[in-house]
């Protein structure tokens, strides 16, 4: 890009001082207009598509963080199963940053139409504002209202982060080997990419080293931006030949800045219902030390456990697992790229996520009413209309499967059911009991 | 008599005319008072109803009340758009509801009725089933209050579906809706079919598109207004479906020289991403306007730099036209020949080679800047056209071809076994499992493995811990009928026989095997029935399950049988006759010296038959197997293809004696034909895992279906993979029909059992080719998808494999002189010349050089050239 410019402001929302009523997060310049036009129209395009069972949709509102030297805009695909995340890192911002904090902004039909129009070297002026947004370009202006985010993605703030906080980089190309590889995807099936040579070749069975790409065409908001791509990275845990789905990242590096997807181990599932929050959710322990924690999270890039931990003159394990229980309620989220956490602030009450979660809701239902039932040691058998479902523990820990339908569909890869979050939550009130 | 027992009774009456003479005519204390007993009447009437909905008469004397009397405009909207007082619309339209709607309504005050319309009109959803009905009444009430149109995005889909467009110069919306038509939501996708409705549409005599064209021809819409609207909507984007319509409309209005150049910057931008239909469109008005001289040089290289990276051929070649003719005439050598060095690492070698020679053409009109980006770009090119770029441009750096990336196929990674079951526990785990899941073959046999483990270790345990999950299996009749399929209940007959023996159970079970050995069904689907009719007989009695794999392929590891054969002797069991043999069936071809040292101090006559087997190489003798495919297809009288057996026929031929057991194995005859679907053979080739062409031999007759459903073909193909053992023309055929199959998995299936066997070395290549070119000879295979899987295989690095198969299938496939080509030829011809090139490969291909020297402009002769170039090279 040719000294192309890209002016972004952002104003309104909660900030590192507290919720006030019209800061400025940043004000200033992107040197590279064009692709930071591009890719903002892609995070709405995620925003506003089912992918699973597609069907028009009115969503279109991405998240965003000023985190002083970066800005991260992060929306949802609406039917939960898409993380879209553009970070634009400090190379292609020429400004002054104001104030650190988050907001949400809407990117509707004329809003597209001026972003669509940004090319070459022209410049893009956007102000995000806590009621509004503003976007000027060389044909003027427009002003766009915020409207509310949908509950749902809370609960898949929280569900990302604590999924992907575990993810290794599998394979990275570059250039024209990622146009490449992008381009040749097709259809919808399940697939497993596997690194071959520069590229990455996609089959049918998991093997070591592969990255899940369920449905290649949640990726296909990547394909306008390929041609300001310099390389495709993916990231995953680590899979074996008898490995089940598993959620992807999958990372398009551009001028200065990143466009990232996370993909849901399965079309048809959301983050939301993923349950890997639930065990963090079932516990208090970690619930003070993430009070502690949270207050001193000041908006930065990368929160350091290390620093966090002398702040909070906690110790480095349980600041850790303090982070893990924040990013539970979306107050931190995750950067595969830079394997750290980022602090954000939801426009929500972040307490709403336990609430939210109708499979803990049910297991404290059950506890209630007293359907658990200890057996032997680690053994419980919780009653249902359904009928009796028996909850074994292995050993001490919190490993438990169940003899429910739902278990023996996902064998816990969806985190634990209702009955084994019950079984759990009478466990440890047990436990703790012993202890006084 | 108050006024609700006036308006009840005309209404039970099933009245409107009445009802709507005794609502215009109440006071408004009279309105109030039927308004308030109007939801109570519904319930009522409701109530009283079959099925609880509302007798379709009632539906318009209480929407007229309700429209007449109710007071707020918001309770009023409620009313009309009540989910049981929905009109449909041959009704509406049969009595002309909407003209009562707007007089009963014609004394209430103007604002009032606007603002029922507009509510009504917020509540049209772009998909909804109400949509006409809550239009047309929306419509009726804003226009007899002379209101403006709403402005809901469903009320504009509304028009457009609803409104006549041989009308709209009279319509009363056109000024108001006209300009939203480019910003509502869903517009685009109801006006898709505009054109294909004035085909099945009686009442339609014109297209949106013509109508909004003439109109604005005749000067009644704003023309540029309609142009604006249709690029502003290109802007935003959306499928090629949502903006078929404002394609058409655009290219209806077809804007001229000057209108376009207006315009052209926003052209240039729709340029790199817009859907294709788009892209062509704004490449048109980019030219148009250069054409007037009214494009500058930085967007004249933005559009091209644009152009040149559009995955779609035909716009790449179209705009290389393009850039050619212009680049002289406008003095642009230099931006064009950088911008077409994007092309010289195109898929299409077409392209490549049209990029190559416009770069010489302007060669002597660049400078040298830009000549060192042609230099840098062709580095990666083949021989024949980097020498072309070096005559013109000088000496091209990096002269080593690259060597194909990656380099070989992937290593195949042996599926591993999930560990045996460890506990009772996880025994009823998985036992219950089971029955929610789908059989899979592994976990069955995992599970089996498991219960005869325990069932002799614990009988008293396994009973019990099995015993709470036992209770709905199915009564012993249902479980012996030899008639039951060979995949489903194997668990249930086991577990059964140990958690409730019925007197006489084993005995039964010998019986029904001799049965089940005379009924019918494919030789393994008997071989695996009699298995399980023994397996009852077993559970308890001995230690272990002899066949239990121990590998993904389904061997099982010579010393682990040996130790199982030891536990047998001590605990003095004797084998079952068919998990023996299927045992003696997993043993790998492998030598394996120390299993068979300690074979030989076995006793019993299994151990000593075990010890003679893992004594010398080899194990069971590989039988012959033949396979012929059809060469020409049936044809009817008037020269249609017939899908009429048999496709085939497969023989397998023993060679040396074999025990009496697998006599049906070694020695089978099939005509295959296109209806015999056994339900499944992904795990047939783990039953004969040393002997993959046996099984391949005997999987073949079930493979090729009619209606091309996905019955694991590619599964079927990779288990074979994964299988040891010499593979022949049985295996390619499987291999070649899974290739070529209709559905992505199967495909994608097959790719990967390609890519196993070329890495171990085992892919019979030339059969595979043969089998792709006589399948498609008889119609059962399109070589289109075949080369979508090849060359997914070649770019995996199996490049000399896939070559070795295309050399192969070709000679079948290149058509006669006068015939045609099967579809998808051209491609495969290119992915030959493609891995020609990077094998270097020099072989004859019979029929190539006569297809390649016929002449003429079809892209089959073309590409057999460049491949008879590539192969007759130096």
């Amino acid at each position: 890009m040719d000294g192309g410019l890209l002016g972004l402001s952002t104003s309104g929302g909660t900030t590192g001082s507290g919720p006030r009523a019209h800061p400025h997060f940043f004000s200033g310049v992107l040197t590279q207009a064009a692709p930071a036009a591009a890719a903002l129209i892609g995070l709405a395009d995620v925003a506003q598509t089912r992918y699973h069972q597609p069907r028009p949709t009115g969503f279109r509102d991405p998240v965003v963080t000023c985190n002083g030297d970066r800005l991260r805009l992060e929306s949802f695909s609406a039917c939960g199963g898409v993380y879209a995340r553009l970070d634009v890192l400090e190379a292609a911002m020429d400004g002054e940053v104001h104030e650190r904090g988050t907001t949400n902004v809407d990117v509707n039909g004329p809003l597209r139409e001026a972003l669509a129009r940004v090319g070459g070297s022209d410049p893009l002026h956007l102000a995000v504002g806590e009621e509004e947004l503003a976007v000027t370009t060389l044909d003027g202006a427009v002003v766009e209202k915020k409207v509310p985010l949908p509950d749902r993605w809370l609960r898949g703030f929280a569900e990302v982060q604590v999924i992907t906080a575990g993810f290794d980089p599998r394979a990275e190309l570059t250039g024209h080997d990622a146009v490449r590889f992008l381009r040749s995807l097709r259809g919808r099936n399940h697939m497993w990419a596997v690194p071959a040579g520069r590229t990455l070749r996609l089959a049918p069975r998991p093997a070591p080293g592969a990255v899940c790409l369920a449905g290649a065409d949640r990726l296909r908001t990547m394909l306008p931006l390929l041609r300001f791509a310099r390389a495709l990275r993916a990231y995953g845990p680590s899979v074996t030949t008898g490995s089940g789905p598993t959620a992807s990242v999958w990372e398009l590096e551009l001028p200065g800045m990143r466009y990232v997807l996370t993909l849901s181990p399965e079309r048809s599932r959301g983050f939301s219902g993923e349950g890997a929050v639930l065990d963090a959710l079932a516990t208090d322990e970690a619930a003070g030390d993430a009070d502690l924690v949270g207050a001193l999270l000041a908006f930065e890039p990368r929160v350091e456990p290390d620093l966090l931990a002398e702040r909070s003159g906690l110790p480095l394990d349980r600041t850790k697992a303090a982070l893990v229980q924040l990013g539970t309620s979306g107050r931190v989220g995750f950067d595969t790229a830079e394997a750290a956490f980022f602090h954000r602030e939801l426009p929500y009450d972040p307490s709403r996520v336990a609430a939210l979660n109708p499979r803990l809701r049910s297991a404290q239902a059950l506890v209630e009413d007293g359907s658990v039932r200890f057996t032997g040691d680690g053994v419980a058998v919780v009653t249902t209309d359904g009928g009796e479902r028996h909850v074994r523990f292995d050993g001490d820990g919190d490993a438990a499967s169940c003899t429910c339908p739902w278990w023996y569909d996902h064998r816990g890869e969806r985190g634990p059911c209702k009955h084994v979050l019950a079984a759990r939550i009478v466990r440890r009130g047990a436990s703790a009991e012993a202890v006084r | 008599m108050t006024a609700w027992d006036d308006v009840r009774a005309a209404i039970d009456a099933k009245d409107p005319g009445r009802v709507m003479a005794l609502v215009t005519k109440l006071d408004d204390a009279g309105r109030r008072e039927v308004a308030d007993a109007l939801p109570g009447r519904l319930r009522e009437l409701r109530a009283k109803a079959e099925w609880n909905v509302l007798e379709r008469g009632f539906v318009e004397p209480l929407l007229l009340a309700g429209a007449g009397t109710i007071g707020g405009a918001a309770a009023a909207a409620n009313w009309l758009c009540r989910r049981e007082l929905e009109m449909w619309a041959w009704r509406r339209r049969h009595t002309g509801f909407d003209r009562d709607l707007a007089k009963v309504t014609a004394a209430r005050p103007a604002e009032w009725r606007a603002d029922v319309g507009r509510r009504i009109a917020d509540r049209i959803r772009v998909a909804d089933d109400r949509r006409e009905s809550l239009w047309r009444m929306a419509a009726t009430l804003t226009l007899s209050a002379g209101a403006e149109a709403p402005a809901s995005d469903g009320f504009v889909v509304g028009w457009t579906v609803l409104a006549d467009p041989s009308g709209l110069a009279d319509d009363p919306f056109l000024d108001a809706l006209v300009p939203r038509l480019f910003d509502a939501d869903g517009v685009g996708g109801a006006l898709a079919d505009d054109e294909a409705r004035l085909r099945w549409d009686r009442d339609r005599k014109s297209t949106w598109a013509e109508a909004l064209a003439g109109l604005a021809a005749a000067g009644r819409l704003d023309r540029a207004a309609l142009i604006d609207g249709c690029v502003s909507r290109f802007l935003r984007g959306g499928s090629p479906h949502d903006l078929r319509f404002f394609v058409r409309l655009h290219d209806r209005l077809d804007p001229a020289g000057d209108e376009a150049a207006a315009r052209v910057r926003d052209h240039v931008r729709l340029l790199p991403s817009a859907p294709s239909t788009v892209a062509d469109l704004a490449l048109r008005q980019v030219r148009r306007a250069d054409d007037l001289g009214r494009l500058d040089a930085g967007l004249f290289a933005e559009a091209a730099d644009a152009l040149a990276f559009r995955p779609e051929k035909k716009l790449v070649r179209t705009a290389l036209a393009w850039l050619d003719r212009t680049a002289r005439k406008r003095d642009r050598a230099d931006a064009t020949v950088r911008a077409i060095t994007a092309v010289f690492v195109a898929e299409a070698l077409d392209l490549r080679e049209r990029a190559v020679k416009i770069a010489v053409k302007h060669a002597g009109r660049v400078d040298d800047a830009t000549r060192e980006t042609v230099r840098d770009a062709a580095a990666g090119l083949p021989a024949d056209l980097r020498a072309a770029i070096a005559a013109a441009y000088g000496e091209v750096d990096g002269g080593a071809e690259p060597a194909p990336v990656p380099s070989g196929p992937p290593p195949f990674v042996p599926r591993a076994l999930p560990a045996p079951i460890a506990s009772l526990t996880e025994l009823a785990e998985v036992f219950a499992a089971q029955r929610y899941t789908m059989f899979r073959w592994v976990e069955t046999e995992r599970f089996l493995a498991g219960l005869v483990e325990f069932a002799f270790a614990d009988p008293s345990g396994t009973r019990e811990a099995l015993r709470p999950l036992a209770d709905s299996l199915r009564g012993a009749d249902g479980v012996l009928h030899p008639a039951t399929d060979a995949r489903r209940f194997w668990a249930d007959h086991a577990v059964r026989a140990l958690v409730e023996p019925a007197p006489g159970l084993i005995t039964k079970v010998r019986d029904q095997l001799r049965h089940a050995a005379r009924t019918g069904g494919p030789p393994l689907q008997r071989f695996l029935i009699r298995r399980k009719h023994e397996l009852p007989a077993l559970v308890g009695r001995v230690p272990a399950l002899l066949a239990a794999p121990t590998e993904g392929s389904g061997h099982i590891a010579p010393m682990a049988l040996v130790e199982r054969i030891e536990r047998y002797e001590a605990a003095g069991a004797d084998p079952g006759r068919a998990d023996f043999v299927q045992a003696l069936l997993r043993l790998p071809r492998d030598e394996d010296t120390d299993a068979a040292v300690r074979a030989k101090r076995l006793t019993s006559k299994a151990g000593r038959t075990l010890a003679l087997a893992l004594a010398g190489p080899g194990g069971l003798p590989d039988p012959t197997v033949e396979c012929g495919l059809v060469d020409e297809p049936l044809r009817t009288g008037t020269g249609r293809p017939l899908n009429l057996p048999p496709v085939g026929m497969v023989t397998v031929t023993s060679t040396r004696d074999v025990p009496s057991d697998l006599a049906d194995l070694w020695e089978h005859t099939a005509k295959f034909t296109s209806r015999q679907n056994p339900g499944g053979t992904e795990s047939w080739p783990a039953l004969l895992p040393s002997h993959r062409e046996v099984a391949a031999a005997h999987v073949l007759p079930h493979q090729i279906d009619e209606y091309e459903y996905a019955s694991g073909q590619g599964a079927t193909a990779l288990a074979l993979a994964a299988a040891d053992g010499p593979a022949g023309a049985a295996t390619a055929t499987v291999l070649a029909y899974a290739l070529g199959h209709k559905d992505a998995r199967e495909r994608a299936d097959a790719v990967e059992a390609f890519l196993a066997l070329s890495a171990r070395g085992g892919l019979p290549a030339a059969e595979t080719g043969t089998a792709v070119g006589a399948l498609t000879r008889i119609d059962r295979l399109k070589p289109n998808r075949a080369v979508r899987s090849l060359s997914e295989a070649a770019d995996a690095g199996a490049h000399a494999d896939v070559w070795r198969v295309i050399a192969a299938a070709l000679p079948a496939l290149l058509p006669e002189p006068g015939t045609r080509a099967p579809s998808g030829l051209p491609d495969l011809v290119a992915l030959g010349t493609r891995t020609a090139e990077l094998v270097r490969a020099r072989d004859a291909v019979p029929g190539l050089a006569e297809a390649a020297a016929r002449g003429g402009s079809s892209r089959l002769v073309a590409e057999a050239a460049r491949l008879h170039r590539v192969l007759t090279g130096p």
